[in-house]
């Protein structure tokens, strides 16, 4: 909140954080303070232009090291001062939003490879390295780490780790949780902690998996040791249109349980695929890759499924397109861009993505899209891009337009939610499945967790006693 | 105000969740939100709502954009956020706002017709001697460009050496060179621009030649497209070319002849003006390949990916710590291809990289035509 910007506390607060990491590592610039007002959700990007006022950060501070990070939260302390960490600012869900003002904690300074082990296919890495960077880095190498995003070019380690985040190529290679060995962490009072990187281990639980997607509430991650890949030698694609959803459905269901792993594997519903692929039915995009003969195989096994279940061969055409612009929607439009679409025009879709069972997505494909479209203005489609042997996700394109006013607008972007997400929770999916929590969902959080919502609290209450970090995020307390 | 011919650009990219972030020159040095073309086009944006600039904000448009195009080469909107600086740069000059450094640079034009505050007098002191042996007018004007001649004179002798042995009819502007006027253009100051570009062109056509060659990226970028852009006369048979597309005329043609073995291990950086922008990627690579005893190796970064020397956009007089954080990023990738010589092709660059690579060191920094003076 600015007022530390005019008091003797805040100025304390200044010349002590500048202690901690330099004068080049603290900034009071209005222009700069300006920059990390938001992120790149309706709420914290498109909402400030609407009218709807968000306090200013009062300190942006850039750590070089985990040990300036460390002490940074220990000044946190003294101070009381929330802290909002930082690195690409590319999550549609407002996580790294600083609602309270306060220290917003950019971690691109720490960006370094530490190391790149090739005999044990692991990289370690600081957290703030952009994702795209890091690719690059292991491409000169001839490896990969496997995690595309759409967001690659534009957020980086310590985002994806703190939210939980799902690349294009997670059907094989997983989400960034199942990509990560060990982590250091600086918990919220300063105390710095590692996990062991070791493939597994049964000593006790995962700790891991207390930080990853806790979007900067429960401590900031620092560094990370993830699994990298050799460059496969091939990427195929191939595309069909199968009769209805149901079948694509079938089709997808059985070539995950034959153990085929593709790395990617996604289907439209009818009005996508109608939309953006010209094809009557429902489209599906399968992907492999590897080692040549292997690739071949897997092709020819998913090839004989989809036939079975009525697809109709659309060739490996329609795949490669779609991977050459497969962050072409990412990018401004003049009409309908992603985030701002025009006047009192927005699309909710990419904030209520959801995942459950095989028979879950047919059922919330049907559910949320009635409930959606009862709401005026409303259009609905989807599509399914992250498949387990188990189920997979959901990822709607919810588009609504006409509200009057601003005000209306806020409000319907709301009553979509609870619509979208009353519907997720009723028939047991999970409320979101890759882009996390953030100011959006929080509220959705006790539903979520059920009895066990108490327990995440207890933790949080544990290892931020005065709740400086981030709060008001993941459904935790505001200030 | 000059905003609203590109107030789509500002307005679309303002809202992009910042996709060229990992490439911008100033981000990937200081890592802010605030150095992104994004952030930047987001605050242009707004002073075109609110019809006027904040003072605090007129450092920021100044300081912060190399104008390098890296940004246009990752946007699939095509969105050249460096364009928008440039008209923020008119409309806080039209509001009193330019800093005191591009008031600096106003002032060095004004009085000694370069950029750097030199005497204008000194323009051909590092070339006096190979001057006096150019004919009055020639078919062939080697025009050398403020940053070469002040800086980087070496460069010139070895242009001028280059073309005496390829027996080529050659001359320069031995009554006086006038600079070519994109340091005002980048500065905002859109009127002294064209009045120098006016002078330029009416010392080129009165010089007689049919063919201007450049070592300078940057300048002939003003003869070849940018005047014309600004409503300067450029008349249409006139030919302006890089040395490094001159010189590979040369050797396609056989009147150039490189015989000497330079045994070297050579990579080489693309310079904005002549790759993003110009879009001459392979002619200097085809000189380069007929170098004898050169041992050529690509960076990882290089034709339209070439990272930027830092010095563009009038960043080497606004922003000089950031220039020299850009340019150790090249040089660290021309290490990391275990090159004796960074080549480049633009004496601002050879200026950039040269602060970290002297003369003597493991390696050295030099422009494209030096290497082929050594090979004649």
């Amino acid at each position: 909140m600015m007022e530390n910007q005019q008091t003797l506390r805040g100025a304390i607060a200044y010349n002590d954080l500048v202690a901690a990491v330099g004068a080049g590592n603290v900034s009071r610039n209005p222009v700069e303070l300006q920059a990390y007002l938001g992120d790149a959700s309706f709420l914290g990007m498109v909402m400030p232009k609407h009218k709807l006022r968000i306090d200013m950060p009062d300190f942006i501070v850039f750590p070089e090291t985990t040990e300036q990070t460390a002490e940074v939260l220990r000044l946190a302390n003294v101070h009381k001062l929330p802290v909002t960490p930082y690195c690409g600012g590319a999550g549609v869900q407002g996580a790294a939003v600083p609602l309270y003002g306060g220290i917003v904690l950019d971690v691109k300074k720490m960006d370094k490879i530490l190391a790149i082990d090739e005999t044990n296919l692991t990289v370690t890495c600081q957290s703030g390295m952009i994702g795209q960077t890091l690719e690059w880095a292991l491409n000169a190498k001839g490896y990969t780490y496997a995690h595309i995003p759409q967001s690659s070019y534009c957020s980086g380690i310590g985002g994806f780790l703190a939210g939980h985040s799902a690349g294009v190529l997670s059907t094989k290679y997983g989400k960034i949780a199942s990509m990560v060995l060990g982590m250091e962490v600086v918990l919220p009072t300063g105390r710095v902690i590692r996990t062991r990187a070791v493939p597994q281990s049964a000593a006790g639980p995962n700790l891991n998996h207390l930080f990853i997607g806790s979007e900067g509430t429960l401590g900031v991650i620092t560094e990370a040791t993830l699994t990298i890949h050799p460059l496969p030698e091939v990427r195929q694609f191939r595309s069909y249109v199968f009769p209805d959803l149901h079948a694509a459905f079938e089709a997808a269901r059985k070539i995950m349980r034959r153990g085929l792993v593709p790395g990617t594997l996604r289907i439209s519903d009818l009005v996508e695929s109608l939309e953006f692929y010209k094809q009557d039915g429902s489209f599906m995009t399968l992907s492999f890759d590897g080692f040549k003969e292997l690739v071949d195989l897997q092709e020819r096994e998913a090839m004989a499924i989809a036939r079975a279940e009525g697809g109709k061969d659309l060739g490996p055409e329609p795949g490669e397109r779609w991977w050459q612009h497969r962050f072409t929607s990412v990018y401004p439009k003049d009409q309908g861009t992603p985030l701002d679409m025009g006047r009192h025009t927005f699309n909710v879709g990419n904030v209520i993505e959801t995942a459950g069972s095989f028979t879950y997505l047919e059922a919330i494909h049907q559910e949320m899209g009635e409930a959606v479209t009862r709401i005026p203005g409303t259009t609905f489609k989807a599509h399914f891009s992250h498949w387990y042997k188990t189920g997979g996700m959901m990822y709607p394109y919810v588009v609504n337009s006409g509200a009057a006013s601003d005000e209306e607008m806020v409000d319907r972007y709301f009553e979509l939610h609870r619509a979208a997400v009353g519907a997720v929770l009723r028939l047991g999916g999970t409320i979101t499945h890759h882009h996390g929590v953030g100011l959006t969902l929080r509220g959705f959080m006790p539903r979520e967790f059920g009895a066990s919502f108490e327990a995440l609290q207890t933790i949080k209450h544990a290892l931020d006693p005065n709740n400086i970090m981030n709060p008001g995020k993941l459904g935790f307390e505001g200030r | 105000m000059e905003l609203q011919k590109v107030e789509r650009l500002a307005r679309l990219c303002e809202t992009c969740p910042k996709m060229c972030r990992h490439v911008c020159t100033t981000h990937v040095v200081t890592h802010s939100e605030a150095d992104t073309p994004n952030q930047r086009c987001s605050v242009a944006y707004q002073a075109l709502l609110r019809g006027y600039f904040l003072p605090e904000e007129a450092p920021y448009m100044y300081e912060k954009c190399a104008t390098c195009g890296l940004c246009l080469t990752w946007c699939e909107t095509d969105i050249d956020a460096g364009e928008v600086m440039l008209a923020a740069r008119v409309d806080l000059v039209d509001q009193g706002l330019a800093p005191e450094a591009a008031l600096a640079l106003r002032e060095s034009m004004s009085r000694h017709g370069n950029p750097h505050g030199d005497p204008a007098e000194r323009r051909f002191s590092g070339i006096r001697e190979a001057l006096k042996e150019l004919p009055e007018t020639a078919e062939v004007l080697y025009y050398a460009g403020c940053d070469t001649l002040y800086h980087h004179p070496e460069i010139a002798l070895a242009a001028l050496k280059v073309l005496r042995a390829a027996g080529v009819e050659h001359t320069m502007l031995k009554a006086g060179e006038p600079c070519c006027g994109e340091p005002l253009r980048l500065m905002g100051f859109l009127d002294d621009f064209r009045a120098a570009a006016r002078q330029v062109m009416e010392s080129i056509i009165a010089s007689g030649a049919r063919t201007v060659v450049c070592t300078c990226p940057s300048c002939l970028r003003m003869l070849r497209e940018v005047y014309a852009a600004y409503d300067v006369p450029v008349p249409a048979d006139l030919t302006f070319l890089h040395m490094s597309e001159y010189l590979n005329r040369l050797l396609v043609d056989g009147r150039l002849k490189l015989t000497r073995d330079i045994g070297l291990r050579i990579t080489y950086h693309d310079p904005c003006d002549l790759g993003r922008r110009l879009e001459v990627y392979e002619p200097p690579r085809q000189v380069l390949a007929a170098l004898p005893g050169a041992q050529f190796t690509e960076m990882f970064f290089n034709r339209k990916d070439a990272r930027c020397c830092g010095a563009g956009g009038g960043l080497a007089l606004t922003n000089l710590p950031l220039v020299m954080k850009a340019s150790r990023t090249v040089v660290d990738l021309a290490q990391d291809v275990n090159a004796e010589v960074l080549v480049t092709a633009c004496p601002t660059c050879k200026t950039s990289f040269s602060r970290h690579t002297l003369k003597g060191d493991e390696m050295e920094t030099l422009d494209l035509v030096e290497l082929v003076a050594m090979a004649l």
